[in-house]
């Protein structure tokens, strides 16, 4: 199975966004991030509520049992409950609310538009097809010409595509394949002009 | 709020912990009254689960105060969770919210047209914004086509190319139509030794399709919104041309509808003309936003925001009266009365009515062609969604007056109507999507009527079922508002009283 952070997908990668600019006068970027938010509250959220848990049910019930127990067992699971969500990203991203994550990845998408200065683009075609791990979410961002072009079911449809790589066995390869497909889209509804000079580097560092 | 809950839980673990070790010592204090106790040692975690066990049994062994001690950590411990609720309260109460601060001069200064008109006594703000309109709908129709020359002599190069629409509609990957305007406003006024710029605010919708859009791809179109800005500029001290060359958009040398060399010569006169020489041109346009039209907006009925604001009158509402009743030779009193009856009352409900009835074809006569075009389109957009909008028992229960103002070609008066009905929008099949029929709802609008200067038709024998001109039956004025009997524009208010303009209150800037 591939990884996203392997030299060879990000080869790969580049070798399908050549193609997709070859074919369309769409300019993309893509950026694939760890996460969009730290989510910072989520472990000690969980730690609190555990420890919380532990001491109520040591507390009420009705077995004598010692002091001392009910002070170090509720702090040991405080700790468990802060280890778990530190070293578990998937408790972390069950535990999130699906508003919040996508509210943090379309932050996230629009700051490194604005950072990555996709909108530079003198006809306004720079879109940024965005993929945060953790939150297993994907957000695109395009510029006006591009979102004028494309109309706007085609977006949503390539966008719930890009969504759903995180359902299969092998999303990097899932990714591969949606952005192949996007190729047919774009070519379609606005085909490469003969000089088509590509503005925006391919491979783009944002730091945020 | 997850946020909130985890800091809560976190917060009463605290208060857990903080109760814990204060019961040690509530256990010594109280130790001698719970007798019953037999733990003399660590009584405290076992007073407080023994008091606990007959709490969470719901029996009626705790008012039988088993233990004194039971009640008074209790009590400390709901007294302590409202403090820390309380605290929690404090702290997201003064949460920063996303504050939008504004250069509170941001809103057209209006002594500036003031000053402006000292110069150009010929400037009508009526006539300048119809002709920014027309400019703005024509620089889209005519984009990429042949037309596209008669506007040559109005637009800067800067504006003539447009990299991507020279992209999008020049290379054919789009085609832009429907294109309704909103709002027009003006939002500023300057001038230097030389120039002057006005800057003009356009908010408007548009439909997309893909150029090779056909019959059969038919559902293949997006409908966008977009805020625009536009900066018109010409020489300084030139008089504003009459209404019909602003609308002719025409060869300013000629007058003739011409095309131009790229150049700026014109195929009829020869003349190459100087932008900004006779009339103004555009010499910027940014778009501030542009996205997607979300037509569910229509059904969501969210509280009227504005409809307790106070009027925003005229700072010289008392000489724009003066100057009327001067211009007019009337009593101001007696006009207001007549105008608010016969004008603004009759324009209101007829216009509403024939908004719930979906039928503008009887009030044609009474709005712009702007207006006309913008309201049609929403009621259009409404029809292709099934939706019925409806105003039911309209009632209106205030005019006030709010500005008048005076130019050489218009005459303009701004009232704020307040009103109340049930609004509520159904499908075809009566079921109500939005609003109620049942909660009668309060709103205000502000409504400008204009009308041409020198127009000496009495309001009191005004009807508005017939044309002001030759008082026919308004029954034929057909999409452009000429009517069929005797052949003349009605919507122009060179005859009568036209509805120009509608503001919701929470966007009415003065
Ligand atoms: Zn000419
Ligand atoms: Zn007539």
């Amino acid at each position: 199975m591939k990884k996203f952070t392997d030299a060879d997908f990000q080869t790969q990668l580049g070798n399908v966004i050549a193609e997709l600019e070859q074919a369309s006068q769409i300019e993309i970027v893509v950026l694939i991030k760890q996460r969009s938010a730290n989510y910072d509250d989520v472990p000690m959220g969980l730690a609190a509520n555990l420890s919380l848990l532990t001491f109520s049910i040591l507390f009420f019930i009705e077995m004598g049992i010692d002091d001392y127990i009910i002070y170090f067992a509720t702090l040991a699971a405080f700790g468990l409950g802060l280890l778990i969500a530190l070293a578990l990203p998937f408790v972390q991203r069950l535990l999130v609310g699906k508003k919040r994550k996508l509210r943090n990845v379309e932050i996230m998408a629009r700051a490194l538009f604005q950072k990555g200065g996709l909108h530079h683009t003198s006809t306004q075609v720079g879109t940024l097809i965005y993929i945060s791990l953790l939150e297993k979410m994907a957000y695109i961002v395009s510029d006006r010409g591009a979102q004028m072009a494309i109309p706007e079911q085609q977006w949503q449809i390539i966008t719930s595509n890009l969504n759903n790589i995180f359902k299969t066995k092998n999303p990097p390869e899932s990714l591969l394949k949606e952005l192949t497909k996007c190729k047919e889209t774009f070519k379609q509804y606005i085909p490469a002009l003969e000089n088509n000079i590509n503005e925006l580097p391919n491979d783009l560092r944002i730091d945020l | 709020m997850k946020k909130i809950l985890s800091l809560f839980s976190a917060t009463v673990l605290l208060l857990g912990l903080i109760v814990f070790s204060i019961q040690d010592v509530q256990a010594r204090f109280s130790g001698g009254h719970s007798s019953s106790s037999s733990h003399s040692s660590s009584s405290h975690s076992y007073s407080g689960s023994s008091h606990s066990s007959s709490w969470s049994s719901h029996s009626s062994s705790y008012s039988s105060s088993s233990s004194s001690t039971g009640n008074i950590s209790l009590v400390t411990f709901i007294i302590l969770i409202i403090v820390v609720l309380f605290i929690i309260w404090i702290i997201y109460k003064n949460q920063p919210k996303t504050m939008i601060i504004r250069n509170p001069n941001n809103r057209f200064d209006e002594s500036q047209l003031t000053i402006f008109k000292q110069h150009d006594a010929n400037f009508s703000r009526i006539v300048f914004l119809d002709f920014v309109h027309l400019l703005y709908v024509k620089y889209y129709s005519y984009y990429g086509k042949k037309e596209f020359s008669y506007l040559t002599p109005y637009l800067s190069d800067s504006v003539k190319k447009d990299n991507m629409l020279d992209l999008l509609i020049g290379k054919q990957v789009i085609i832009i139509d429907e294109i309704v305007t909103n709002s027009v406003r003006l939002y500023s006024m300057s001038s230097t030794d030389t120039e002057e710029v006005i800057g003009v605010e356009i908010e408007s919708n548009y439909s997309i399709h893909p150029a090779f859009y056909t019959q059969d791809t038919g559902k293949q179109h997006s409908r966008y919104v977009r805020t625009e800005r536009w900066f018109f500029q010409r020489n300084k001290g030139l008089l504003s041309p009459a209404p019909e060359t602003m609308q002719a958009l025409s060869c300013p040398a000629c007058g003739a509808a011409a095309h131009f060399t790229d150049t700026g010569e014109c195929d009829s006169c020869r003349t190459v003309i100087i932008k900004g020489q006779q009339q103004w041109y555009v010499r910027d346009r940014f778009v501030l936003d542009q996205t997607l039209l979300n037509t569910g907006d229509l059904v969501s009925y969210s509280e009227e925001q504005g409809t307790n604001l106070p009027s925003l009158k005229s700072p010289t509402l008392v000489q724009e009266i003066a100057g009327f009743e001067k211009q007019r030779v009337i009593v101001w009193s007696d006009y207001w009365l007549t105008f608010k009856q016969q004008i603004v009352e009759n324009y209101f409900l007829a216009l509403n009515a024939a908004w719930t009835n979906h039928d503008l074809t009887k009030v044609r006569h009474l709005v712009s062609d702007r207006l006309y075009e913008a309201n049609s389109f929403w009621m259009a957009l409404y029809k292709q969604h099934q939706w019925n909008n409806r105003l039911d028992d309209l009632k209106i229960q205030d005019v006030s007056l709010i500005k008048i103002e005076l130019d050489t070609y218009y005459e303009t008066i701004t009232v704020r109507i307040f009103a109340s009905c049930f609004d509520y929008t159904e499908d075809n099949d009566h079921k109500i999507i939005a609003g109620s029929n049942k909660k009668r709802r309060a709103y205000t609008e502000y409504w400008t009527f204009a009308r041409r200067a020198g127009v000496e038709k009495t309001e009191n024998n005004f009807n508005i079922n017939s044309c002001p001109q030759c008082g026919a039956s308004a029954d034929k004025m057909g999409q452009a508002a000429i009517c069929d009997y005797c052949g003349s524009k009605i919507s122009t208010g060179n005859f009568s009283w036209v509805l120009f303009l509608i503001t919701q209150d929470e966007n009415y800037l003065g």
